[in-house]
């Protein structure tokens, strides 16, 4: 075990996925040999070369459209976006042709195509550096949606979505690249896709509420754990890790002990994915349900320069989020 | 700007350009045997289209001899990657009709491969054609990126992909170029001009601006396109990098037609046998494809991840529940 922060522990899987298998390609903006933007790739063309590390013109477009080729031709390419925003421009391209390529050719073609992309605000880095796109993403069939919380994660959980034969957007919580640090298995250390983690308690209690957050928000919400669990409302903590395809039977499971559920994420609220995981537990667990499920989210407006830290729905909400539906009258 | 083969590719002035191979009057028979067997196959899908067979067909029936020339000229290590107009291309590459008549049809191809897609939305691997994608330039990026893996593995295997002079308006065509000139792919990039746009597309121009270089034809002579779309191939695979080619559109396509016959003269059995060949290779696939199996409501969910996906398995499970009804026949 080495302790890595974040962005190292994602540099560590691509290293190690590397070495592993010679089909592995990188490709992006400024990934070689300036090793990226956020130093994710920092190394890897020293040691891989640029027939595997490879710099592209300014087009995300491109990236994403030649990465397709490339898995359909027998590579397995990763693609970094250097911020999640600028996957618009390539939008096309994945939701028209990444996500349906196996599907048109009845399977004759995959694309094996990880997106990487850091997501999230909290930088200052204002309205075209701090999106989170995800539910774009999860609501296009053919793709898998991951984003991880913490450096451990982050590397099984890039490692299994590198050795998968699914496209996967892979969104990387950049507010907290450097802040999360943790120890990280060395070599190989897969985690399947698709596999939630209670990240609070270690082990079921007597907890009133559930709050189902990910990536940087996790963080956000075991600081607000702490601060219930000094009220006197302990509170479990779910990261999905995968949203999609989502464990929403390890979310339900602890929903029908507590009753109440909150869903915390960035992103604005209107459409977010949090509707779609409210959705879900209420159809499976209506009746367990002892109050409203409740949403903390971002704003139904552009990602703020000023002002960041009132959009974003830190602890401070979710404790009056999980109040209130503590406070529900039955 | 000239047209023809007197129209050198800046790459072939470098010094790589490999000798013209000798047009055998068999290659020439080829490309008038299919470009009769397209243009009696565009008219059997125009009037399944009008009696309700098929949902639509794109004709491209003016392109007939210009997409044969062009499917000649590739070797069997080769890729295609063909817009929806030139999907038909496949055959000449060896696709069986019967296989693409079911596709048509929305039935299974004969050994299970269900491409469920849209009319003439084909994929053939065994054949190395690419699944026709969805704008008109989308293709050409995917292109550019399996050719760059081909060149990675160092083989001797170029890329064609053919779009109509449309696709040189879109962002897909100004990145497919860009990338394809600052990695020196292996690939030939095909523009159908229509007679409208021919000047307009200044295809010398373009390919001066991406560093890679260009040619142009006139499709009235399919003999020099097969001849230019050749020696791009011969030049892409012997690591001479990409061409930027423009086919225009036969003026006068039945003229083009009767001068490669003339020119074939005793070597070509007769139009007649040409055509009554043509006409039976129709009627026999079209049994065929009539008689192919159409898979059931389960196959909505084959092939939208690798792996299957809960979620989507149990949608399509909803279904058998309300009981839609599945035409037996259309």
């Amino acid at each position: 075990m080495a302790e890595m922060n974040l962005v190292q522990a994602i540099n560590d899987a691509l290293r190690t996925e590397m070495r592993r298998d010679e089909r592995r390609v990188i490709l992006g903006e400024d990934i070689a040999r300036f090793g990226g933007v956020f130093r994710a790739t920092a190394g890897l063309f020293e040691e891989f070369g640029e027939g595997r590390v490879i710099d592209t013109p300014l087009a995300e477009g491109g990236i994403v459209g030649t990465a397709v080729g490339m898995a359909m031709n027998g590579l397995r390419p990763v693609a970094e976006i250097q911020f999640a925003d600028f996957l618009y421009p390539a939008f096309d391209q994945i939701v028209n042709e990444l996500s349906k390529l196996r599907w048109r050719s009845g399977g004759q073609y995959g694309a094996p195509v990880v997106i990487r992309a850091p997501s999230g605000g909290g930088i200052k880095g204002g309205l075209y550096h701090s999106q989170s796109p995800e539910a774009y993403f999860i609501h296009t069939p053919g793709l898998k949606v991951v984003m991880p919380s913490n450096p451990a994660d982050a590397k099984g959980l890039l490692l299994s979505a590198m050795r998968g034969d699914d496209p996967v957007l892979f969104f990387e919580p950049k507010r907290i690249y450097r802040a999360a640090r943790g120890e990280v298995p060395e070599g190989d250390h897969v985690i399947p896709l698709g596999e939630a983690k209670r990240v609070l308690p270690e082990t079921a209690g007597e907890a009133v509420a559930t709050v189902i957050a990910w990536g940087a928000m996790v963080h956000e919400a075991v600081e607000a754990a702490g601060l219930l669990a000094d009220k006197g409302l302990p509170v479990e903590v779910i990261d999905p890790r995968t949203l999609w395809p989502l464990d929403i039977e390890t979310i339900v499971e602890s929903i029908r002990r507590t009753g109440r559920g909150v869903v915390v994420h960035e992103a604005p609220r209107t459409c977010g994915f949090g509707a779609e995981v409210v959705a879900l537990i209420q159809e499976r667990a209506f009746s367990y349900l002892a109050a409203p499920l409740a949403r903390v989210t971002g704003l139904d407006t552009p990602f703020p320069y000023a002002l960041e830290l009132e959009y974003l729905p830190l602890a401070p909400r979710i404790v009056r989020a999980v109040e209130a539906v503590v406070g529900y009258p039955v | 700007m000239k047209t023809g083969e007197e129209n050198v590719p800046r790459s072939a002035a470098r010094g790589r350009r490999p000798p013209p191979r000798p047009e055998a009057g068999e290659t020439l028979a080829r490309i008038f045997r299919d470009a009769i067997r397209g243009e009696i196959l565009d008219a059997r899908l125009a009037r399944w289209a009008r009696e309700g067979f098929v949902g639509f067909h794109l004709p491209a029936a003016e392109w007939g001899g210009v997409l044969a020339a062009a499917a000649c000229a590739l070797e069997p290590a080769d890729w295609l990657f063909p817009g929806a107009r030139e999907a038909r291309m496949a055959l000449w590459r060896g696709m069986d009709l019967a296989s693409f008549l079911a596709q048509h049809l929305g039935a299974a191809l004969p050994d299970g491969t269900f491409l469920p897609g849209l009319p003439g939305s084909i994929a053939d691997a065994a054949h190395r054609v690419a699944s026709v994608a969805g704008g008109p330039g989308a293709h050409l990026p995917h292109a550019v990126g399996a050719a760059f893996a081909a060149a990675r593995r160092k083989e001797r295997a170029a890329v064609l992909a053919i779009a109509s002079g449309a696709a040189a308006d879109t962002a897909d065509f100004h990145v497919a170029a860009n990338f394809a000139g600052v990695w020196r792919a292996p690939v030939v990039l095909v523009l159908r001009a229509e007679l409208e746009e021919a000047e307009a597309l200044c295809i010398d121009e373009r390919g001066g601006e991406y560093g890679i270089g260009a040619a142009r034809a006139s499709g009235g002579d399919l003999p020099a396109v097969r001849r230019l779309i050749d020696e791009a191939l011969a030049r892409a695979r012997a690591g001479g990098g990409p061409t930027l080619v423009q086919i225009d559109r036969p003026q006068e396509p039945r003229a083009a037609l009767d001068r490669l016959a003339a020119r074939l003269g005793d070597a070509l059995a007769g139009e007649a046998a040409v055509r009554a060949q043509a006409e039976s290779w129709c009627d026999e696939a079209w049994q065929a494809a009539r008689a192919a199996v159409r898979p059931g409501r389960e196959s909505l969910a084959w092939n939208v991840y690798a792996a299957g996906e809960r979620a989507v398995a149990g949608q399509v499970a909803e279904l058998a529940q309300v009981c839609n009804p599945i035409p037996e026949d259309v």
